[in-house]
């Protein structure tokens, strides 16, 4: 008898467990330059805020409110997260080279970032790189379309050199449509002169 | 009588109705490439208007793309506003929506998860409007500012 009812008690707590386990669970990490945003999660039944590293959720169903955050240990994200955090890309890193004024020579600051960029290229396996070509405002806009552009192709130049696929590399120009710092028309601006790369 | 023509009517617009041509499933374009695959491992899919691809890294990915992973399976998403995303085993998410033209004032990026583990790095979408940046699951909403969450969704 003692042990039927010890049977039924079992079976009613797993049940219970069952009724109850939550279904989603949303956890808040920091970001790689180790920031902390935040995150809201919402449902019908009412919304929880996320704003320290390591904060959880769990939320039953779309009917009930997200529970009270809680923080979940590194071994348990682990645990849950293991596989798909290790299958996180790198994130893309970007990289802005300079130039001289009217030239398509790079500064000796800018030339010397070279190795760092074929660095990236070299550990993300990398297919996917642009190469952005941009001036200041000195000189009409076809002038610095061509003379962005042939600052995007010498940049690459000198990437391809060094055993970067060139089909690989997305080379483009905005001459002096997109101002990294915004200046009047026809005003030299050493920060404007320059080439943005971004390895993905 | 009069029901009857009124009957008739309504037949008529009903057929009319039917030769109207179908309003299209998706409001945006699904041939645009809007990333690409990184770090495949295990088995993987990717469902494409229907049809089940064998994923693989470095492949690019389609608007309105679902990828599916199996039980040895993970995989690394880059999309084209720099945002990461991963998927563990078991795992199953839709790109329903992405949109990055910031020239034209148009970004959106919404997922939808329906099984498995996942992480989301907000991206230059979600730099620049945070709320246009969504991930949904059968049980709640989440909406990042600028950061990496974690999400899990057992099935049910």
């Amino acid at each position: 008898m003692a042990r039927r009812i010890g049977l039924t008690v079992v079976l009613l707590s797993l049940l219970t467990l069952v009724a109850c386990a939550p279904k989603s669970v949303v956890v808040l990490i920091p970001d790689p330059d180790g920031s902390v945003g935040k995150v809201a999660v919402s449902n019908p039944g009412g919304s929880q805020v996320l704003q320290q590293a390591g904060q959880a959720t769990f939320i039953e169903d779309s009917q009930h409110a997200p529970q009270a955050p809680v923080i979940m240990e590194q071994a348990e994200i682990q645990r849950r997260f293991g596989p798909a955090l290790a299958a996180r890309p790198l994130p893309p890193e970007y990289f802005f080279l300079y130039f001289h004024r009217n030239s398509i020579e790079l500064l000796d600051t800018s030339l010397a970032q070279l190795p760092q960029i074929l660095k990236a290229i070299k550990d993300r396996g990398s297919v996917d790189v642009s190469v952005v070509g941009h001036s200041d405002t000195l000189g009409n806009d076809q002038y610095n379309i061509r003379l962005s552009r042939q600052r995007a192709e010498a940049v690459a130049q000198r990437l391809t050199a060094q055993q970067v696929d060139p089909k690989t590399l997305e080379i483009t120009s905005h001459g002096k449509r997109r101002l990294l710092v915004p200046t009047g028309d026809q005003v030299g601006e050493p920060r404007n002169r320059r080439v943005e790369v971004t390895v993905r | 009588m009069l029901a009857n023509a009124s009957k008739k009517t309504l037949l008529a617009l009903v057929l009319t109705a039917g030769l109207l041509p179908a309003a299209p499933l998706a409001a945006q374009a699904q041939d645009v490439v809007i990333g690409s695959l990184r770090n495949v491992s295990g088995s993987a899919q990717i469902v494409r208007q229907g049809q089940s691809l064998p994923a693989q890294s470095h492949q690019q990915l389609m608007r309105s793309d679902v990828l599916r992973t199996g039980p040895d399976g993970s995989l690394g998403v880059i999309l084209r506003d720099d945002s990461v995303l991963s998927l563990g085993p078991d795992s199953e998410l839709a790109l329903e929506e992405f949109e990055f033209s910031p020239v034209e004032d148009k970004l959106g990026l919404v997922t939808r998860m329906t099984r498995g583990t996942a992480s989301f790095l907000t991206g230059k979408i979600g730099q620049m409007r945070p709320e246009a940046m969504k991930v949904e699951t059968p049980d709640a909403t989440i909406a990042t500012r600028g950061t990496q969450v974690l999400v899990q969704v057992s099935g049910r």
